[in-house]
């Protein structure tokens, strides 16, 4: 995702980064990966359930979640120690001013994530003139 | 009620531990917002 930070911000929007442990927490996430993005922190999760995201364990421990561990192994990535809520699962949403939603991704279980580009394509809805008007 | 009138006006914390209202991400441009499970 942050490589896709570049393309996000060359269509005007933003990118912001939500977790659910203490600001401390978010403080040290930031200084390990060096980004330069908003971060914020929900630890009460009300700005997950909002989003509809799912809470549970099945989530976490899938045969799946394995397959999606391997493949961020062999990408060079470790998780550490869980900082939050170890069963709650992610998401992305982009909303636009005015609050129209352009693109939701609720994770079905730990590992996945939405394909960047299909992100940054949302964000082309929100640069759409308004329909031209006859007469 | 849709989600971004649910979200915006909930609060959430930055990094300095101020507080941050979600509505105000996207007050004045469209913001990806990106919900980790955990910090690292």
């Amino acid at each position: 995702m942050r490589d896709a930070i570049p393309a996000i911000r060359e269509k005007g929007a933003e990118l912001a980064i939500l977790g659910n442990g203490t600001p401390a927490m978010a403080r040290e996430f930031r200084d390990e990966l060096g980004l330069d993005v908003k971060l914020l922190t929900n630890p009460g999760l009300e700005a997950y359930r909002a989003a509809g995201l799912r809470r549970d364990l099945g989530g976490v421990l899938s045969p799946r979640v394995m397959l999606h561990a391997m493949r961020a192994l062999r990408g060079g990535f470790t998780q550490k120690s869980t900082r939050g809520d170890a069963m709650q699962l992610g998401g992305v949403l982009v909303v636009a001013p005015g609050g129209k939603i352009l693109y939701r991704h609720a994770s079905r279980e730990a590992g996945d994530h939405p394909a960047p580009a299909e992100i940054v394509a949302s964000l082309d809805a929100s640069a759409e003139p308004a329909s031209p008007r006859a007469g | 009620m849709g989600i971004a009138e649910e979200l915006g006006p909930i609060v959430a914390l930055d990094a300095d531990g101020s507080e941050v209202k979600l509505g105000d991400l996207w007050r004045e441009r469209p913001v990806v917002l990106v919900f980790v499970r955990h910090f690292g």
